[in-house]
């Protein structure tokens, strides 16, 4: 950011002004009142969601203050960039494909590893970075021996100089997180309520359908060839059913709950929660979609769709809402994440204060042992290890070396853990954070009564839109069209 | 050590608007309102700048300036700027202080802008914004640093006593 940007706040005016080259951002109050909530929200819509100083912004609220440093630049260590050997990356061209009704390819394939393949590598190595209040970096330095590949290291991998091999045959992915998993494919006929729970650690292949009231719990992923049919599903990596998922008997345990994209043709009534791409290349109808990346579909009918970056299909019938940007989407496993970290710097701290406490400790018995050696040494005694007293000093010192010794391993060990959470805190950041605007795009038709609902405003079609774009525009909290029919309309506030 | 600004003022917000600047820059800040007891506490710190608040009275200023000699005679290394606050450009104090050599003024309420473009001036301001994994980094360094001390001392001892 290099220029002044004037905020409109519910309640008041502030201007905020870039200092230092972008390093460190200040508010100052044009008019109004302004509260503290109000001015992070207008900070994070014009994109500023870095380094902010919540202690200062609290302070613009009061009427004697005029101005205040509201988010500043600092230096973190960033993860590596990695290079995935297997896989399959889906793009914008794929993405029409499916919108087109083409069929998506079976991925079992694609994840198919074999023992001692290199799965991932590493293109850029741990560093020091300067984040900027937008969110760039300035790349500073290499990180030299600061951190171990390993940590990456999910389920059944192992880490050589700079890439991640497989130890197993399986089927592999990366999760949001950076970690990367292999895990042995059981392929079975059908599943169903007879079998019970499945939470083994493997992934499972299905030839058949997936029945109803099956439950399955994997650390995996899951291909079914057939359907799946009313089941409760949580995987922590892909779901791909070839001939559907429906949910026709309304069995409401039926979920699928998938850490990384869930692939089939037609979804119908089902509730679907997916960490990164939910693909259908006919139709999703009656059902409640939670994408944190994209959803692509050819029709989305009488359907509630939850997704982050962009929902892209060819027609939406009437009766269908849509929720756009991230304000709608809880991630549970991100905020246990930030706990583990709050939770993990307080272990560190309070390991620090300990510290301090023994190293006073072992400093003042150190002391006291040495003045009485010396006073030993000076009456000319000759077998000092014959004296009790210097013996017991000796024990107690002894006593606090060892206490010492021992908290600073652990200290090692609690402040490994803490850099270690950070790191994959800071890669999650990485690979999620939204580049573009949140948006709608529609090839056919998105029909009248289409509701569409972004952080700050709801509307409702009142008309049936054909070929446009509905973006939300971030910076001011608008929702935009854009027809693509007529390339000399401009965009239109809703 | 972090560099420490310190402020002679009882002015809340100014205080605070100085504060927060430099807890943005991950600077220190030192706030004294009584300068005669103050006088040996400060002589330990690392400071960086002073900001005076004039009108207030609370230090005799060409005492004062003995302690931060504002003519670099003594060469640029141990130079400590001194600002002068106020809040009336024609209060008595103000001009009285005025006679004296420092390095600026500066009216009230405080613009950082210029408080940052003084700061700017002062160090590279790239250097000492936060970083927290280093920070522990640095910390496990002086730990370890101190555990391979406390052995070699304890093999010393050892030895000494069979």
């Amino acid at each position: 950011m290099n220029e002044n940007i004037q905020l409109e706040l519910p309640k008041g005016v502030v201007r905020i002004i870039p200092l230092l080259g972008g390093k460190l951002l200040i508010a100052r109050k044009i008019s109004g009142n302004v509260k503290p909530g109000d001015i992070v929200a207008g900070l994070k819509k014009i994109g500023i969601t870095e380094g902010l100083l919540n202690d200062s912004i609290e302070l613009l609220q009061r009427e004697n203050i005029f101005e205040m440093p509201v988010a500043c630049a600092f230096y973190h260590d960033e993860p590596p960039q990695f290079k995935v050997h297997f896989g399959r990356q889906f793009s914008e061209d794929d993405y029409l494909r499916m919108v087109n009704g083409e069929e998506i390819p079976f991925i079992k394939q694609d994840l198919q590893v074999l023992a001692n393949q290199k799965l991932v590598s590493i293109v850029k190595p741990f560093r020091t970075v300067l984040r900027y209040p937008d969110g760039h970096i300035a790349e500073k330095a290499v990180l030299q021996e600061a951190y171990d590949l390993r940590i990456f290291n999910g389920a059944n991998v192992r880490s050589k100089n700079n890439v991640i091999l497989s130890q197993i045959e399986g089927s592999a992915f990366v999760s949001k997180w950076g970690k990367v998993y292999v895990f042995p494919i059981l392929t079975v006929r059908g599943l169903g309520e007879i079998h019970g729970k499945l939470d083994d650690q493997y992934g499972v292949h299905v030839l058949e359908d997936i029945h109803s009231y099956s439950n399955l719990e994997l650390p995996s992923s899951v291909f079914v060839t057939g359907m799946i049919h009313s089941s409760f599903i949580k995987v922590k990596g892909y779901v791909q059913a070839l001939e559907g998922i429906d949910n026709s008997k309304k069995i409401e345990n039926s979920r699928i709950i998938a850490g990384k994209s869930v692939l089939t043709p037609h979804i119908k009534r089902y509730r679907i929660t997916a960490g990164e791409d939910v693909l259908v290349n006919e139709i999703i109808t009656q059902s409640l979609i939670i994408s944190h990346r994209n959803v692509v579909a050819r029709i989305v009918d009488e359907s509630e769709i939850r997704v982050q970056n962009k929902l892209i299909a060819d027609e939406i019938r009437a009766g269908s809402q849509v929720y756009l940007g991230p304000s709608f989407l809880k991630n549970q496993t991100y905020n246990h994440w930030v706990v583990a970290n709050q939770k993990a710097e307080k272990q560190l701290n309070r390991k620090e204060y300990a510290l301090e406490e023994l190293k006073d400790r072992f400093e003042r018995e150190k002391q006291v042992l040495i003045q009485y050696f010396t006073r030993l040494k000076e009456s000319g005694q000759k077998n000092i290890l014959m004296d009790a007293t210097m013996m017991r000093l000796y024990d107690q010192l002894k006593e606090s070396f060892n206490a010492l010794q021992k908290q600073t391993d652990e200290y090692e060990t609690l402040m490994k853990n803490y850099l270690t959470i950070g790191i994959i805190m800071a890669y999650y950041a990485r690979e999620n954070r939204m580049t573009e605007d949140p948006q709608i795009r529609v090839y056919g038709k998105i029909a009248k009564g289409v509701m569409i609902s972004s952080s700050g405003k709801s509307v409702k079609l009142t008309k049936s839109l054909e070929n446009v774009t509905i973006r939300l525009d971030r910076a001011s909290g608008e929702l935009r069209i854009i027809s693509h029919n007529n390339k000399d309309v401009a965009a239109v506030p809703v | 050590m972090n560099k420490k600004i310190l402020i002679l003022d009882n002015d809340e917000p100014s205080v605070r608007i100085i504060t927060h600047v430099a807890r943005a820059l991950n600077l220190d800040t030192l706030v004294i309102h009584n300068w005669g007891k103050s006088l040996n506490l400060v002589q330990d710190e690392n400071i960086l700048i002073v900001f005076l608040n004039v009108e207030l009275g609370i230090v005799n200023i060409p005492s004062f300036l003995r302690h931060f000699p504002q003519n670099r005679e003594d060469g640029e290394r141990h130079f400590i700027p001194v600002y002068f606050l106020f809040n009336k450009l024609f209060s008595p104090r103000f001009q009285e202080a005025k006679k004296y050599a420092h390095a600026g003024d500066l009216k009230k309420p405080l613009k950082i802008e210029r408080l940052v473009e003084i700061l700017d001036g002062l160090i590279d301001v790239e250097r000492v914004l936060r970083y927290r994994e280093n920070e522990y980094r640095d910390k496990w360094r002086n730990i370890k640093d101190y555990s391979q001390k406390t052995k070699e001392f304890m093999q010393q001892l050892e030895s000494i006593l069979g």
